[in-house]
């Protein structure tokens, strides 16, 4: 990939990626700054970045592990009590947006990447359990269940996950 | 495998609209991420330029890292080296005598005890000068700086060391020396040729002394004690003609270490007469410049050496 070619590439992904890491974060600034992260990590180890096949996944999967980074979160928290958050860039959410977003940041993290790797990023179940390293089951299962936790407070019938659940298993 | 997952169609049957289906979450889902996407606010070239500068940071630190541990390394060598070089030593000083001086791996810093002038037949200690018999030319005894390793009143010495052909010898007051390279030589008392010292070299390596002088040496010797032996057997006229054929190179080979100080003016060797390439440095300026006269000029080189009687120092 030469470094026109990476520009390219990475104009082109950034604004998708940031919108997808977005959903997993719920956190606009930390969407952007993981994003970028991955992609300073991509030129970085270019070898294995291209290896890979697909850039984009590639990025998005070490984004996510920077978001989901507990180190980093720490920090990022620090960096965030020692001086004033910058404002929150929100274009123009509707109230079941912002509904939606909250619900998200209420779930676990492992049903959140799931549900945002599979229902976002079309990933299939196969593909989400080796993204995260859990067996398929477990991947269906998390992503009932966050799909159940979500209907719940987006005001739906807990009728509904529960049925689904016992499907799934 | 993702038909059992779509609940969407199934549910969507019994609860339809009231489903919150994966379609549906797909697409709030999709509709969310696409409202916050941001275009990138930093140019690509800016986060090459950022991997490229942490790629060298971490070269560097790696190589900071890397020489941190060599010199760790060098430093705990040199600790272990030093450190276990010391032990070897000390336990012979401290068993045998204290008095001498911590002879560490390198004895040349302790004052000899004893010097031995192979080519004046003369024993030296303690201000005293003593006669002595050693090696013969075919075979000298060793040079160099010894260590007096251990002391015996008698001792079966092998037989081509004190100059006999086969036999194992009997010998009093033995001292035996530790040379560089290992060699081992003794200082005996030559009881078989009480004349023999200061006259003729008789041995075949060993220093001998007339009897009361050997006596007189082992008791002012110490094991740990250093021996100096310098010079050569001193060739007499008619042994001359026996070595000279048989060792050219050898004489050579040491000729090139005594005529060093000659050849490091190589100007003044290259400028000057011919007489001083022959008499000074003859392998050397034989194989640097190949001249017609050099065939003339190097068994005179090699002649005059062992005349001199430099043979090895």
């Amino acid at each position: 990939m030469t470094e026109d070619e990476f520009d390219g590439f990475y104009a082109a992904a950034f604004p998708r990626l940031t919108g997808q890491l977005y959903a997993f974060t719920g956190d606009h600034g930390e969407a952007q700054d993981v994003v970028q992260e991955a992609f300073v990590r991509a030129w970085d180890r270019r070898r294995e970045f291209l290896a890979d096949g697909a850039p984009e996944a590639w990025i998005r999967t070490v984004a996510m592990r920077l978001a989901v980074s507990r180190w980093r979160r720490a920090r990022r928290w620090l960096e965030l009590v020692r001086r004033n958050p910058p404002p929150e860039h929100t274009p123009g959410p509707g109230p079941e947006r912002a509904a939606l977003v909250a619900a998200l940041r209420e779930l676990p993290e492992a049903q959140r990447m799931a549900v945002v790797l599979h229902h976002l990023c079309d990933l299939s179940v196969e593909q989400v359990a080796s993204e995260t390293g859990a067996p398929t089951g477990t991947v269906k299962a998390r992503l009932s269940r966050g799909r159940a936790a979500l209907a719940r407070r987006l005001g739906e019938s807990d009728e509904l996950g529960e049925r689904e659940d016992d499907r799934v298993r | 495998m993702s038909d059992e997952l779509t609940p969407g169609r199934r549910y969507g049957d019994e609860h339809p609209g009231a489903a919150f289906d994966r379609s549906e979450l797909a697409t709030a889902l999709r509709e969310l991420a696409q409202d916050h996407e941001t275009p990138a606010a930093v140019p690509g070239a800016e986060i090459r330029r950022r991997a490229v500068r942490r790629r060298r940071r971490r070269k560097a630190a790696l190589a900071a890292a890397g020489t941190a541990c060599a010199g760790a390394l060098v430093l705990v060598l040199a600790v272990v080296l030093t450190g276990g070089g010391k032990p070897q030593p000390v336990p012979p000083a401290a068993s045998y005598g204290p008095r001498t001086p911590s002879a560490t791996a390198e004895p040349s810093p302790a004052a000899p005890a004893a010097t031995v002038d192979l080519s004046r037949r003369e024993l030296v200690a303690r201000g005293r000068t003593l006669s002595i018999s050693a090696g013969t030319v075919k075979t000298p005894t060793p040079t160099g700086l010894m260590t007096v390793t251990a002391k015996y009143e008698t001792a079966v010495l092998p037989g081509e060391v004190a100059g006999w052909d086969k036999y194992q010898v009997k010998a009093a007051w033995v001292i035996r020396l530790r040379g560089p390279d290992d060699r081992t030589t003794y200082l005996v008392a030559l009881d078989w040729d009480q004349k023999a010292p200061g006259l003729r070299d008789i041995t075949g390596g060993a220093i001998g002394l007339r009897e009361e002088d050997a006596k007189w040496l082992y008791q002012a010797l110490t094991p740990g004690a250093v021996v100096e032996v310098v010079g050569a057997t001193p060739t007499q006229p008619a042994r001359k003609l026996t070595q000279s054929p048989t060792s050219p190179v050898e004489s050579s080979s040491a000729d090139s270490g005594a005529s060093d100080p000659g050849a490091s003016e190589p100007g003044a060797t290259d400028s000057g007469s011919g007489l001083r390439k022959g008499a000074s440095g003859g392998p050397d300026e034989v194989i640097r410049t190949p001249e017609p006269a050099s065939g003339t000029t190097d068994p005179a080189a090699t002649g005059g050496a062992t005349k001199s009687g430099a043979v090895r120092r």
